[in-house]
């Protein structure tokens, strides 16, 4: 490429005074991926729900099974796009939304094979959804100063806490739910959101929402 | 619950672990410095996702030049990521796909930009691969799942098209509703 366009462009290169990323987040992400998962299995994963690197840590924690991955080799029970879609719709009504707040139709690979029960899967695609509306609901709230709706939001994310399936050390991945670092990560953010503070809910939705 | 891991499985681990540690480590940052060249926002999404996948499939990392193809993988999570979204306005995605926070805001190229907006997809990723990431055509090929003889012939032909774009400067600002969705090799 000639040395005038090339170097024009390499003028024009955003990470041209891009830092290296902070040794702790990649220690951090590192441990996560290594210590979270086993090279086994391929799954596709529903992209909107991949954490930063912050949160990675507890967030990647989380058995994400369903939530998108396509499954080459599938030890385990599984579904298709069409079964997630099926379960999605009764079991989100165990899942509560904010007021005025509606279900997004699920993003699914429709050629994707689904580890894990579908039911499971389904349920962890409604809490994501849930999860980013009642932060969602939290974060105007406080915004605008509206502490009894910031109330009720905290109400929400409890009630959401209630009803998250825990994933149980040794256990297959494919059952999925939430792992202990992943739960205490959502009681963090619940309570700096229970006394104001804005930290761990605005981290939470550019991570994930 | 599985039985217990025996000696081999440990060794075997402890091994993979190594070989993913040292690929990690390696090319954290050059898959970091690509994703957030093409959207800072979701460029921590992108590694984290990046590497969760080449930890599956770690045996089918090359040996000798990994970073092409953790870069194709970063594409492809990108590109998952963009088709997934639905409420971006057409301008909003077309500022995204053609590669996030540019111009820098202490140097605006801005008629740089908008040529570059109006490059088909692959086109314009062939010519930033090179400038940017810093790829010879074997290494765009990998990431991109092309040949070698296409990339250079698309390269040829991006450059000619940006030249004409930036001499002639009909380039405008991306404010047209066409979507450019990525094309094929």
């Amino acid at each position: 490429m000639p040395a005038d366009i090339r170097s024009r462009l390499a003028a024009a290169d955003p990470a041209r005074e891009l830092r290296p990323i902070d040794a702790g987040d990649a220690d951090l992400l590192l441990s996560s991926i290594i210590g979270g998962t086993t090279p086994r299995v391929v799954r596709h994963r529903a992209p909107s729900r991949t954490p930063r690197l912050l949160l990675a840590a507890a967030l990647l924690a989380v058995v994400l099974l369903g939530a998108g991955f396509t499954a080459y080799r599938v030890a385990f029970e599984s579904g298709t796009a069409g079964d997630v879609r099926h379960s999605f719709t009764t079991v989100r009504d165990t899942v509560p939304l904010p007021p005025g707040t509606t279900w997004k139709e699920l993003n699914l690979d429709p050629d994707g094979v689904y580890a894990g029960n579908p039911d499971r899967t389904a349920l962890m695609m409604a809490l994501f959804q849930a999860q980013c509306a009642w932060v969602g609901y939290w974060d105007d709230a406080h915004g605008s100063g509206d502490a009894a709706h910031a109330g009720d939001a905290v109400h929400g994310m409890r009630e959401l806490r209630a009803v998250m399936p825990v994933h149980h050390a040794g256990e297959s991945e494919d059952v999925g739910g939430f792992d202990a670092s992943s739960l205490d990560a959502w009681d963090a953010l619940m309570a700096g959101a229970a006394t104001g503070d804005p930290t761990l809910p605005r981290q939470y939705l550019r991570a994930n929402c | 619950m599985s039985a217990s891991p025996t000696k081999e499985d440990t060794l075997a681990r402890e091994t993979t672990e190594e070989r993913f540690t040292e690929l990690y480590r390696a090319h954290v940052d050059a898959v970091r410095a690509y994703a957030w060249r093409r959207g800072p926002a979701v460029a921590d999404d992108v590694v984290a996702e990046t590497f969760l996948i080449a930890w599956r499939r770690i045996e089918q990392v090359p040996d000798g030049h990994p970073l092409p193809w953790l870069l194709a993988v970063a594409r492809n999570v990108r590109l998952n990521q963009h088709r997934g979204e639905r409420r971006r306005s057409a301008l909003a995605e077309r500022l995204r796909l053609t590669a996030g926070p540019w111009p820098p805001p202490e140097e605006p190229d801005r008629q740089l930009a908008a040529a570059l907006a109006e490059l088909p997809e692959l086109d314009r990723e062939v010519l930033l691969l090179d400038a940017w990431d810093g790829l010879d055509n074997a290494a765009i090929a990998v990431a991109l799942g092309c040949t070698r003889a296409s990339v250079a012939v698309r390269k040829t032909r991006a450059r000619r098209r940006l030249e004409t774009l930036l001499a002639d400067g009909r380039a405008t600002a991306p404010v047209a509703a066409l979507e450019r969705t990525p094309d094929a090799c």
